[in-house]
């Protein structure tokens, strides 16, 4: 039962990493990054114990709540503009709008499959390293951690860099949680997955404070 | 009472306490100041670990610091050998702290200095210290208001800061694991490849090394001087601590002939490219940033000199460095640096404020109207550059016959670096007081300005001229 959660799990945070480098709206990128915990929720639930695990989640959830809070006050910055071409447009809803089929999403798609098939090849590397991980927590954490890396070359405003910290630092932590199951230690991670989080919504709200704040 | 409670969490209240009362500019200056202050006297007066008689009141009950605080099953360590790094610490912070007081600056810069300097302590006595690596990182995110002032647009430096630090953390975290695991099996040489690489690679991106160094420039050239310069004494601090710490705790990294070659290669790019660059720049905040660049390659061969000093040392071929307390050695580099920084710094920080852009073009005849302001930032990069009499040489000149009785052709090189770096100060020099018409010649520093960058001259010069001022000290803390 476990093991096919946990399989769900590796495909939710793929299908849900891979559309945080594809999509541009923001509303629906802090919407992937909370699905994206739950997935590492469960992914981690396997090495620690559910209180545990379940700090992650929380931690996580309160990182896009407070990336949220910032971009609801000053949406303007962390929009990326889509390069919108007239004959392919959707005449739909706006969501849709946003993850329509252009060029340069192929492209994502495409270097998110190769880094896909990265993690499956380096998987029993990895295996080797650190003994006792599963399978589920190498592919999900490998994953993460190329899509994350991915994200951060790909984009460079605020928020998709700490989209993709926050990625990339969610499958360092998978990884860890099979070596390391100190408490003090989950509590920094939470920590810094907060930090991250509080940095990034003081950067896309930066440039509209007042000099002297 | 406990170490930590008063080293990591007072200073770590007192930094949200200074935070409420940012409006007060002056009050949370002083309260900072004060707090840094009392900090390294204690550091310096009370013994961790033994029973302390207050005064003369033998009857009263013994006061006693425990040294060790347990949180979630883990240690907070602070032992009396540790007070030496505590005094370096905070004196560092008041060095900073006092230097604000004569210009503008960001009303988050004392509050998060403070908590800087709480994370720094606990990042050398947390337990098991892989966890460090995380402290590092909460540093790291605490600097980000410090290098991207409000009002300012983002720059990428900022960005690029981030991303380079946060996955040499990881790096660090992932690579302390294996360094633990190559110590439980010393036989296996692809683990100690792997445990190596890693390591390697999560220092080279903590300490901005090369190639991962592109976010000091753009930063530097951007953002508030003053502010990004504390960011610049800090961050390597806290990161070559850490990697001091690592070193002095597995004995088989010391004998590691790659690390050794590799930490000397790359401290040796470092201080030339930087350097030579410096020369070519064009804006004063740029050249402050290669100066900063050339400093962290100082750290990083430190570090392969350290190594090989004790590779060495047990024949009669010993290093020079050998002969020298080794945390000694390595702490001696720490506090003239930071006088020299903050002093570059707090001058390019009052140019700024007069011209709005540390450019070439505008900054050209300013030290008509700041000559203690350009006399200072001629020091601070003189001293940077190594020259003699001043606060960077004494250190230098160690460091520099140790590589030369190593290798000499590498030795020279890094005079190469250093010479890049006087010259970029020359160059600054001469573009400063360059004459226009219509300057005008009227002292326009503030008497709170003239005493402190007098002040830093002096320092300057006394730790250049009486070294072992600092030496001794140094040599009485680490005997």
């Amino acid at each position: 039962m476990m093991q096919s959660i946990s399989f769900a799990a590796v495909i939710l945070v793929a299908i849900t990493s891979t559309l945080l480098i594809i999509i541009t709206d923001w509303r629906i990128r802090i919407g992937l990054l909370a699905l994206q915990y739950f997935g590492v929720f469960f992914i981690i639930s396997l090495s620690w114990p559910m209180s545990m695990a379940m700090a992650k989640l929380v931690a996580g959830w309160m990182a896009g709540a407070v990336l949220g809070m910032a971009l609801i006050s000053n949406p303007t910055i962390a929009v990326i503009k889509p390069r919108i071409l007239p004959n392919l447009a959707f005449p739909s809803s706006s969501a849709l709008r946003n993850i329509r089929i252009r060029p340069e999403n192929i492209f994502y798609l495409f270097a998110s499959v190769l880094v896909g098939m990265f993690a499956l090849s380096f998987a029993p590397t990895i295996g080797t390293w650190i003994p006792g991980i599963q399978d589920e927590q190498i592919w999900s954490g490998l994953l993460l951690l190329g899509m994350g890396i991915l994200q951060l070359g790909f984009r460079a405003d605020p928020l998709s860099c700490i989209l993709g910290l926050l990625t990339l630092l969610s499958g360092f932590e998978i990884l860890y949680a099979a070596i390391e199951q100190s408490t003090l230690v989950a509590g920094f991670l939470a920590a810094i997955n907060l930090g991250l989080a509080l940095a990034g919504a003081y950067l896309i709200l930066s440039p509209q404070m007042p000099e002297d704040e | 009472m406990n170490a930590a409670i008063i080293w990591i969490f007072f200073p770590l209240l007192a930094a949200a306490f200074l935070y409420i009362l940012r409006r007060y500019t002056l009050l949370v200056q002083i309260f900072g100041i004060i707090i840094v202050i009392f900090l390294a006297f204690l550091a310096w007066q009370l013994p961790i670990g033994r029973p302390i008689v207050l005064g003369p009141w033998q009857a009263l009950p013994k006061l006693l610091i425990t040294p060790s605080l347990s949180i979630l099953g883990r240690q907070f360590v602070l032992e009396d050998s540790a007070r030496s790094a505590l005094m370096i610490i905070y004196i560092g912070a008041s060095i900073w702290f006092i230097g604000s007081t004569g210009i503008k600056i960001s009303r988050l810069f004392i509050p998060l200095g403070l908590a800087i300097a709480a994370i720094l302590t606990a990042s050398i006595s947390v337990e098991p210290f892989i966890y460090a690596a995380l402290l590092i990182e909460m540093a790291v995110i605490i600097c980000v208001p410090i290098l991207s002032p409000p009002g300012a647009p983002v720059s990428r430096g900022v960005l690029r800061f981030l991303v380079f630090q946060t996955i040499g953390m990881i790096l660090l975290v992932f690579s302390s694991w294996v360094v633990g695991q190559v110590e439980l099996n010393k036989i296996d040489t692809h683990l100690t490849i792997r445990a190596v690489t890693l390591l390697a690679l999560g220092f080279m991106m903590a300490m901005s090394a090369f190639p991962f160094n592109t976010w000091v420039t753009l930063v530097a050239e951007n953002a508030h001087p003053y502010e990004v310069a504390f960011v610049f004494f800090t961050l390597p601090e806290l990161v070559s601590l850490f990697a001091y710490s690592l070193f002095v705790r597995y004995n088989w990294l010391q004998q590691t002939s790659t690390l050794y070659l590799l930490f000397s290669l790359l401290g040796l790019l470092m201080i030339v490219g930087g350097g030579v660059l410096a020369f070519f720049q064009n804006n004063l905040g740029r050249i402050l940033g290669y100066a900063v660049i050339t400093e962290i390659g100082i750290f990083i061969i430190t570090i392969g000199q350290i190594l090989t000093g004790v590779q060495k040392n047990p024949i009669g071929d010993a290093n020079l460095i050998a002969g020298v307390p080794l945390a000694g050695f390595f702490f001696a580099l720490l506090l003239p640096r930071g006088f020299t920084l903050a002093l570059w710094a707090l001058a390019l920080t009052i140019i700024k404020q007069k011209t709005k852009s540390l450019d070439f073009q505008s900054v050209r005849g300013v030290g008509y109207s700041l000559p203690l302001v350009v006399l200072s930032l001629s020091l601070a990069g003189f001293s940077l550059a190594g020259y003699p009499l001043l606060a960077g040489y004494p250190v230098r000149e160690v460091l520099g016959a140790g590589i030369a009785q190593q290798n000499q052709p590498l030795a020279s090189l890094t005079l190469l670096g250093y010479f890049g770096l006087a010259t970029a100060v020359v160059r600054s020099i001469s573009l400063l007081f360059k004459n226009q018409e219509g300057q005008i010649r009227q002292i326009a520093e503030t008497r709170l300005q003239i005493f402190l960058l007098v002040s830093g001259c002096l320092i300057l010069f006394t730790v250049g001229l009486f070294p072992q001022i600092i030496l001794s000290g140094q040599r009485a803390l680490f005997p």
